[in-house]
């Protein structure tokens, strides 16, 4: 069975979820409060993906692309999908 | 499917011009030897005997008009997207207009063109020939309607993966540089020949 994925909106408004406890799984302890989900965690898992893929490859799309055997433009083009979200994430959170 | 309507997701750059770079000299060759202009941007034609370097130069002005086009697109649009992209994968669409060339070697040339030569246009004469050659002409003129519209999805591919832009601006910018990249051609060849 696959560990659940973190949900970044509310499955029934939209809106971007909050976390509101933290679990300490060595001795049990609780943090509660509200804090806000970090940009990149509010991306969906396959952009997630992608940019730690690009982390490991130390930031290099030709190595990006021989990875994922596409081509250097097709991958640009990913990645620039992947900013334009979370300059849209960002945008909405300034906004909220 | 996908690697054949769209190729340059996984093939552009070095790779991509070196395949071009083969399919621009054997469109020369197969020109040289059958006397079938590659010589402009959207079509080609049947043409009197020249040498081959008339052909090669035909590609390089072709290549060099549809590469200007996409880079007049690239700064209107303000991308980012690399030169040896653009030239790798306009030079790889190529690839269609050299089977075209391939399948006009179908046609029975030589009678076609002493036909077209004769001073007096004879209907009469012109109509047996087709006839005669009905299937042919068929065949050859499906394959090369095929031919033409992958031509343009392989020009497409290549311009949406180079400049990542498909809006409406994009496409107009898109439909408008190949026409004019087309006259363009017809007037420079024009002016080489006069």
């Amino acid at each position: 069975m696959q560990p659940p994925k973190l949900p970044a909106q509310c499955p029934s408004c939209g809106s971007g979820l909050h976390v509101k406890a933290l679990h300490c799984p060595n001795c049990s302890t609780e943090v509660n409060g509200s804090f806000a989900l970090p940009v990149l965690l509010m991306l969906s898992p396959d952009d997630q993906e992608f940019l730690f893929n690009f982390l490991k490859a130390s930031g290099s799309l030709k190595e990006m692309a021989k990875l994922l055997g596409r081509s250097y433009p097709s991958v640009r083009n990913r990645l620039d999908e992947v900013i334009a979200r979370v300059n849209e994430l960002e945008k909405n959170l300034s906004h909220e | 499917m996908n690697k054949l309507f769209k190729p340059f997701e996984y093939i552009a750059g070095t790779r991509a011009l070196l395949i071009g770079l083969a399919i621009a000299a054997l469109s020369a060759i197969i020109g040289h030897l059958t006397n079938i202009r590659f010589d402009g941007v959207l079509d080609l034609h049947f043409g009197n005997p020249k040498p081959i370097s008339v052909h090669l130069l035909d590609q390089v002005l072709v290549l060099g008009l549809l590469t200007g086009a996409f880079v007049l697109a690239k700064v209107i649009l303000k991308s980012n997207a690399r030169l040896l992209d653009i030239v790798g994968t306009i030079s790889m669409a190529r690839l269609p207009m050299l089977a075209a060339g391939v399948v006009m070697l179908l046609l029975p040339n030589e009678e076609l063109r002493a036909l077209m030569d004769k001073d007096q246009f004879d209907l009469q004469s012109n109509m047996a020939f087709i006839e005669e050659h009905l299937a042919v002409f068929i065949i050859v003129g499906l394959a090369l309607l095929l031919l033409m519209v992958y031509y343009f999805q392989l020009l497409w591919q290549a311009y949406k993966t180079c400049l990542n832009r498909t809006d409406g601006k994009a496409v107009a910018l898109f439909i408008g540089l190949l026409l004019a990249a087309e006259i363009l051609s017809k007037i420079i060849l024009m002016l080489l020949a006069s």
